[in-house]
């Protein structure tokens, strides 16, 4: 509704001063591309990254992956092993890099170094912070209320849960909620579970401030400068909308990344890139990127992980 | 052409008047025919009151002499004296000794005025050339001089203005009525009276003086005059493309620009998104931009103050004026209430733009196959009363009304039809939609003020103001499709909402000038205002089948109140040195939150020779005002907020230095300046704005600096000046740019600005104007890449690169414009013929990125992007006609 508003501010005056336009040629495209590194990686899972190439904004050309690069992990100052390429012939974007069998531990610094033919050697570095266990994770306030169609529930509550903020230092987290949903069919009198998925929650962005952001994946993103160092409770009103002929409510899952700068300003600054009402007259929002020579993010997180049921 | 005159004006200008050579053949003329023959021959202004001039015949054949070797002789026996005064030879009678002791000092005071109208004059000087004390009238065209008993001849100019001198004998307080006549008013002499643009006489601030006729005299766009556009002229002052964009004084914002209309702050100065501004010029009866060294009686903004008076209305008579251009159609009318004791003015604006939006907008919305309309159109009313009391005493009242307004609507209604075998009919369904736009936005301020002198020595000036800035938007849209066969809704969709945004100030204020002593000027004076501020507010109504919610966005209503006090001392060290030193003093509570500051203010000038001077000045300015854009061009949804308990106000330093050098009839001048700012505010990168906006701001810095050149011909038939502006401005913000700083949008290097007129005689006035200037900064989206979702989805990604590392090409244009003037018996006429961007220059305004779909060579659909240039004004002729009795 609100960037709707905005266009339409805009359009006025787009409209009002008759404007006279023609093409023109900025000369951009002597730009070279540059290699896109895009990882999140934590602790105790093999490091995975998606390498691809920057485009003109002229091209209409899907930008590929890049296949035959040589990729270099370094953990601090040591050389801890050439990436591999995994394929998937089905949908080459799917396609990665992988330290497979090398996980990364909390603490320490990893560098990446890649290079591919015909473009600029990227590096990036970024550190797993630690991790940030969840205190407290309760629900309350559990109502259900008519969905917008037919045979639909909205399921809403109120979850709180509380942290410890490590003092003295600057922290980043990126909190998901995410509602476990059970499928089901009867059969005679039994409940019988056919699957089970995790919906995950999301925020509007239109409740964006400083100091929460939501990620336009799901979750909220915050820095801890309101409290650092302090105890920090939250409290959410949430949202699941289930058919409860077909379906039963699982527990609700937080998950709390302690993230590093560069995950918290890659993550939000993209949020906030893909919420911008964009036009010429608007100020573009630009997308951090701690990739040298090249663009993306090479990013790092810990995660701690808590569930809670519904009962109502 | 114009250019070439110049220059060649400049370079003749090298030499005094005095030292102007001269050929001159008189046998037995009269001596008042003889100075007659010598002004019109050579070009030369001579000053005198005809009746001090002796009947004597004079006799002189000279070839190539000084004009002081040629006066000298043709005064030689009699006992008038001459002296070069600015850019002419003001003769007068000679002063016999003094017969009274002279320990004894008297104050003269009065008020300077125009002879015709009665109006009293701003910033007129009044100087006794005996003594060579001098000083300058206040805003209500006020004088205080003490100096000692005797004889004084009063020698009082004013710039457009011919002179007057008064001699008296002073031996008591005395006070005065000085009127002077307008020079444009008597076309037997030569129009060439006008230092009409001055930049700080004297004084330590950067100043640059315009009054109507210096509006009047630019190129014009589609024929209006405007007091921006004369602005933009000046070095230090930016705008955006065409004027979109706001004043920029000094690498500073728009809202670090004190606009005054007589003293009373206005928010939004501009029509039209900064094409026109505000200032009717047919009101306009001086003023004065401020850029650097402002006194401290100025407070509550950090880079300028543009202090704009308007007419007070004829004492005398009734006058009027009425113009229509291609764009605008104003009119004005002044006349005396009670003659000599009273006065009204009013005059009022309207903008034509409708005659070719609205048939332009309904053929397009017809080709569209809708109905509907788009129309634009801003108006402004400008009304002052005043009433002389007494000597002692005189009110004024003022007002001014403006505002925009802008509406878009359409509706649109389809027919389907097709055969449906279930229903064994043909159906028929009905789509209907309608939108429509509402925007209004404007200022009303108005004001009561009170002048009363208490004694020959002190002056005072009791103010309750009223200011508000308000803009409304409305927008709705409704679809719905209907099932004719059985009139039944199937679906129906409505959005509405509105946008309340605005700020209304209440004020009251007491200012005092007192003449301590001859070489102590005080101003001091306080004022109080309460400011409240509605920061936007959104009302959203939803109507859909399932929803039916209305929503409130936006901020609470924020109340404020500020208080200012000031004192300045305008110390006279000695005939070469003027120092004004000062403090302004302010305190700001909101929120249970209480902000003070203390500003100090100096400024110095030093006439180091007749001809060579120095400036300098120092200031701290904070500004409990913030002014939040959600673009970059400036928009009525830009927010007015306040300094909060979680906002500190916004702070600023600068320092000058600066010389300036006559040139007889030129002047050149330089000036380097260094400004910095903290606290600045700006919405966080991203930020949608109507949020609550406290929460979505971030919090910088700013600096900029560099060296302004002016050289400034004022007299003569061509007259006008060439600036260049050398300049850096940048920013720095905590959550823009993650932090990094970068250039400022208005960061133009170099900068350039010719304006030039010649009057080739009395019926016809040339102007052009030439600028060009650096291309301001922006950001350019050049690369994309993809980000891949953890569902596989892959969102593209635009890489800007960093803020601003962009500059859009040089921005040049040429103006011109011819006046001609036909002065009937009670009538004048005047027709203005111009053009605006003559050689049709494409400037920016932005660069957009499009798609768009052909069919190529295998006859595939195939998408294609592209720049679009997207410019504002080209070449526009402009014609208006105004008529004046």
């Amino acid at each position: 509704m609100v960037q709707l508003f905005t266009r339409y501010a805009m359009l006025f005056f787009i409209i009002l001063l008759l404007a006279c336009e023609r093409p023109v040629d900025l000369k951009i495209d002597d730009i070279p591309a540059r290699l896109v590194v895009l990882s999140k990686f934590t602790h105790n899972e093999s490091l995975r990254l998606r390498l691809s190439q920057t485009r003109s904004v002229l091209d209409s050309e899907e930008p590929g992956i890049v296949r035959n690069a040589r990729v270099d992990l370094y953990e601090g100052e040591q050389f801890v092993g050439q990436l591999e390429f995994v394929t998937d012939d089905g949908n080459s974007q799917n396609s990665y890099y992988t330290s497979k069998h090398f996980k990364p531990k909390p603490g320490k610094a990893y560098t990446l170094k890649a290079l591919a033919p015909g473009f600029a050697e990227v590096q990036a570095t970024d550190a797993i912070p630690a991790v940030v266990p969840i205190r407290s994770l309760h629900i309350e306030e559990v109502e259900t209320l008519p969905g917008n169609r037919p045979g639909e529930v909205i399921y809403a509550y109120q979850v709180t849960f509380s942290f410890v903020d490590p003092g003295a230092q600057e922290n980043y987290y990126h909190l998901n909620f995410y509602q476990q949903v059970l499928g089901y069919n009867l059969l005679l009198q039994d409940t019988l579970i056919t699957s089970n998925w995790l919906q995950r929650i999301e925020f509007s962005p239109e409740n964006d401030n400083n100091s929460f952001i939501a990620y336009f994946e799901g979750g909220i993103l915050f820095d801890d400068k309101p409290f650092d160092g302090r105890i920090v409770t939250y409290s959410f009103p949430l949202r699941t909308t289930i058919q409860p002929q077909r379906m039963l409510l699982g527990k609700m899952f937080a998950e709390l990344r302690s993230v590093s700068k560069s995950y918290y300003l890659f993550s939000s600054s993209l949020s906030r890139q893909r919420n911008s009402p964009g036009g010429p007259l608007s100020e573009p929002v630009i997308v951090f990127s701690n990739i040298e020579n090249g663009s993306g993010a090479f990013a790092a997180y810990s995660q701690t992980v808590d569930s809670v049921a519904v009962l109502w | 052409m114009f250019f070439t005159c110049l220059l060649l004006g400049f370079s003749a200008a090298a030499q005094t008047v005095l030292e102007q050579k001269v050929t001159i053949r008189l046998k037995a003329v009269l001596l008042e025919n003889a100075l007659q023959e010598l002004a019109t021959n050579h070009n030369i202004r001579l000053s005198y009151s005809n009746d001090i001039l002796p009947p004597i015949k004079v006799t002189l054949q000279v070839s190539k002499r000084n004009l002081q070797e040629v006066l000298n002789q043709l005064l030689r026996d009699t006992d008038i004296a001459y002296q070069e005064v600015g850019q002419q030879i003001v003769l007068y009678k000679k002063i016999p000794p003094p017969s009274i002791p002279t320990e004894r000092k008297y104050t003269i005071s009065g008020f300077v005025e125009d002879t015709e109208t009665g109006e009293r004059l701003i910033a007129a000087n009044v100087v006794d050339r005996i003594s060579g004390k001098g000083t300058e009238t206040n805003e209500y065209g006020f004088f205080s001089l003490t100096l000692p008993a005797g004889d004084v001849q009063l020698y009082v100019f004013y710039v457009g203005y011919e002179s007057a001198i008064r001699a008296l004998q002073l031996q008591s307080n005395r006070r005065l009525k000085i009127t002077l006549k307008s020079s444009l008013q008597l076309p037997e002499v030569e129009v060439i009276a006008r230092d009409s643009i001055t930049t700080g006489l004297r004084s330590g601030a950067t100043t640059d003086y315009f009054n109507a006729n210096d509006i009047e005299r630019l190129p014009r766009l589609a024929g209006e005059a405007d007091l921006f556009r004369a602005l933009h002229l000046m070095p230090g002052v930016q705008t955006g493309t065409d004027g979109l964009g706001g004043l920029h004084v000094r690498g500073g914002n728009p809202e670090h620009n004190l606009i005054l209309i007589d003293g009373v702050p206005v928010y939004n100065a501009t029509h039209a998104a900064g094409l026109f501004s505000i200032f009717n010029t047919d009101a306009i009866r001086s003023a004065r931009l401020i850029k650097g060294g402002f006194s401290a009686r100025y407070g509550g903004r950090l880079s300028s103050v543009l202090d704009v008076h308007t007419r007070e209305g004829n004492l005398r008579q009734f006058s009027g004026q009425a113009e229509i251009g291609l764009l605008t159609a104003r009119a004005s009318l002044e006349g005396p209430l009670v003659r000599d004791k009273s006065s009204f003015f009013v005059s009022a604006r309207r903008s034509l733009m409708n005659w070719y939006l609205e048939p332009l907008a309904n053929k397009y919305k017809n080709n569209k196959g809708e109905i509907g309309s788009t129309s634009y159109e801003f108006f402004d009313v400008n009304a002052k009363l005043n009433y002389t009391f007494s000597d002692k005493d005189k009110l004024y009242v003022s007002f001014y009304r403006g505002g925009d307004h802008f509406t878009n609507r359409g509706l649109r209604s389809d027919s389907i039809s097709f055969y449906s075998n279930t229903w064994e009919d043909t159906l028929h369904f009905r789509h209907d939609s309608w939108y429509r736009e509402n925007l209004d936005w404007g200022n009303t301020i108005g004001a009561i003020r009170w002048n009363h002198l208490f004694s020959d020595r002190l002056f005072s000036n009791i103010t309750f103001t009223f200011s508000r800035f308000a803009t409304d938007i409305y927008y709705g849209s409704m679809d719905s499709l209907v099932f004719t066969n059985v009139n039944r809704t199937l679906y129906r969709t409505l959005e509405q909402g509105r946008y309340l945004s605005g700020i209304r100030d209440l004020s009251a204020r007491a200012d005092f000038d007192w003449l301590l002593n001859p070489t102590h000027t005080l101003h001091f004076g306080v004022h109080a205002t309460q400011h409240r501020f509605e920061p936007g507010a959104l009302t959203v109504n939803d109507y859909t089948e399932q929803i039916n919610q209305p929503e409130n966005l936006g901020n609470d209503p924020i109340n404020s109140f500020e208080y200012n006090a000031y004192i300045e001392d305008n110390i006279l060290l000695s005939n070469q040195l003027i120092i004004n030193i000062g403090v302004h003093a302010a305190r700001l509570q909101v929120q249970k939150k209480v902000y003070n500051s203390l500003q100090p203010r100096l400024s110095a000038y030093w006439s180091a020779t007749d001809r060579l001077g120095f400036r300098a000045a120092y200031g701290q300015m904070v500004q409990f005002l913030h002014l939040l854009s959600n673009s970059n061009i400036g928009l009525p949804t830009d927010l007015w907020v306040p300094a909060t308990a979680h906002v500190p106000p916004q702070r600023a330093w600068q320092a000058s230095f600066g010389a300036e050098y006559r040139l007889g009839w030129a002047q050149a001048s330089i000036e380097g300046y260094y400004k910095r700012m903290e606290h600045l505010i700006n919405y966080t990168e991203g930020a949608l704005f109507l949020n609550d906006w406290e929460n979505n701001v971030t919090f910088g810095d700013g600096r900029a600096y560099g060296i302004e050149m002016l050289l400034r011909r004022s007299q003569g038939k061509a007259t006008g000046w060439v600036s260049y502006g050398l300049a850096w401005a940048d920013r720095r913000f905590e959550l823009i740019n993650f932090g990094n700083r970068y250039p400022f949008q208005f960061d133009r290097r170099h900068d350039l600005k010719i304006a030039a007129q010649y009057v080739p005689s009395d019926w016809l006035r040339l102007s052009a104007s030439w600028v060009i200037s650096s291309g301001f900064a922006f950001t350019l989206p050049l690369l994309e890449y993809y980000y891949q979702t953890a569902d596989g989805v892959l969102v593209p990604v635009v890489d800007y690169g960093s803020k601003n590392q962009y500059r859009m090409p040089f921005y040049h244009r040429l103006d011109v414009n011819a006046q001609m003037i036909f002065r009937m018996k009670h009538f004048t006429h005047s027709i203005n013929i111009g053009a605006y961007n003559i050689y049709d220059r494409r400037n920016p305004l932005y660069y957009d990125l499009r798609t768009r779909f052909i069919n190529d060579e295998n006859d595939q659909l195939r998408e294609v992007k592209e720049f679009v240039q997207v410019w504002l004004l080209p070449f526009l002729p402009s014609l208006s006609y105004s008529i004046q009795f």
